[in-house]
């Protein structure tokens, strides 16, 4: 079963990386599609050492794995840098809250980390595993977020990153919920679950980046500067205020 | 700590429907509004200031009130509860209008503070409360009471703050 699991996400990583080279889609999306890159070498390097060199494994499977939740920043990094390439002004409040929720979660992995510096166990690197992945959520929560707030016009491919990359976090926080709470007793089901979430992720990222879909149309014409404009807004909105007050005063 | 970290996981499921629903909709949603903006323009009169003091005036209510027909009365204030929601939810709708506006100019704005930024949600978040309240005070006592309600509610925010008052006089003079 894992076998099958892992050659289906070799052969969607191929399928994905491929049409993107023959679209030239490479360039378009540069940080997710080394990312896909990192991870089929992380999965061919798996299957080698788990058919040559079983008792390896396990190292080898923790190693990697921990550099992929790494590596998966890398696709926050996308969705934030292509979704809000024409909007500075939004761009510069997720720059901040981002830096915000990375500073404030990377002391808490330092927290969980601080134990492994006696024992470096399997149950702390789940537990930081979780801290990661929780930063990442936050990450992406925010972008959503600010995405819904602004109305950001989003193209279908970054519908698509957001999508396969969030369904993928949700799945594995819960997967890594249970495995921290049920230990080893789980641990097969629970490679199996996040195998199989990371392949829902690849087909929702094959779906959406299969082909060029409608570019979302931007019409900013003339953009006053922001003073001026918060000064308009919060004028309108006084007299909004006025008008419910004069409803109680009448 | 489990129930925080499955409680995170759904609400990112959540999130990811609403982004969805939201960036797929946007059209539906422009157009939603552009209905009911139109649909409101009967109230155009109702939103002069002289209108507004007629719809939440007690006179009127005294007057049908002093006639005694039970059937006018309550025809009275059906109409009038009915026609106070209206201006209610057409305020509602022009502050969305204003702060759907100033998101869209505000997106592409390169100099934008994030200060003054959350300063006016702060605003619209206290404005978009107060007009939820208003129409439930209005959907409960009926237009014409809200004055007794605003003041009632003002009485008893000072008592509070009275009693809040000569509570941290006590406590002062008791650490004294």
């Amino acid at each position: 079963m894992a076998l099958i699991i892992t050659c289906l996400g070799l052969f969607l990583e191929v399928v994905l990386l491929s049409r993107a080279y023959l679209r030239g889609r490479l360039r378009e999306f540069p940080f997710f599609f080394s990312y896909v890159a990192f991870v089929l070498v992380q999965s061919a390097l798996r299957l080698v050492v788990r058919l040559a060199f079983p008792e390896s494994y396990s190292a080898v499977f923790w190693a990697t794995e921990f550099i992929g939740v790494f590596a998966g920043c890398a696709i926050v990094f996308e969705f934030y840098k292509v979704g809000l390439r024409k909007f500075a002004g939004v761009a510069k409040l997720a720059r901040n809250a981002l830096l915000l929720v990375f500073s404030l979660t990377v002391g808490k992995v330092i927290v969980t980390a601080l134990p492994g510096l006696h024992e470096w166990t399997g149950a702390i690197i789940i537990q930081l595993e979780r801290d990661l992945r929780f930063v990442q959520i936050a990450a992406v929560v925010t972008l959503l977020g600010l995405f819904m707030l602004y109305r950001i016009p989003t193209s279908r491919a970054i519908k698509g990153l957001a999508l396969g990359y969030g369904a993928y976090l949700g799945i594995s926080m819960l997967n890594l919920t249970y495995l921290d709470y049920f230990r080893s007793d789980v641990m097969i089901v629970a490679r199996y679950v996040q195998s199989s979430a990371y392949l829902l992720a690849l087909a929702v990222w094959g779906v959406a980046l299969w082909s060029r879909g409608p570019e979302p149309v931007v019409s900013e014409s003339g953009v006053p500067r922001y003073s001026v404009l918060q000064g308009e807004t919060a004028e309108k909105l006084a007299s909004s205020q006025l008008a419910v007050r004069s409803a109680l005063d009448s | 700590m489990p129930a925080l970290f499955i409680a995170i996981a759904v609400s990112l499921f959540l999130i990811l429907a609403l982004f969805l629903r939201a960036v797929g909709d946007g059209r539906r949603v422009r157009a939603g509004v552009q209905f009911e903006a139109e649909d409101d323009s009967v109230l155009a009169d109702s939103a002069r200031p002289a209108a507004l003091q007629r719809i939440f005036a007690r006179d009127d209510a005294e007057f049908v009130a002093a006639c005694r027909n039970p059937e006018l009365l309550e025809l009275f204030a059906q109409e009038r509860k009915e026609l106070a929601l209206r201006w209610v939810s057409r305020r509602r709708q022009q502050m969305i209008a204003i702060m759907r506006d100033h998101m869209r100019a505000a997106r592409s704005s390169a100099d934008l503070e994030l200060s003054s930024e959350t300063s006016l949600l702060f605003t619209y978040g206290r404005l978009r409360l107060t007009c939820e309240a208003l129409a439930l005070c209005i959907a409960l006592f009926g237009p014409h009471r809200l004055h007794a309600v605003a003041a009632q509610a003002k009485s008893v925010a000072s008592g509070v703050r009275s009693l809040h008052d000569s509570m941290a006089s006590r406590r002062g003079l008791g650490s004294a």
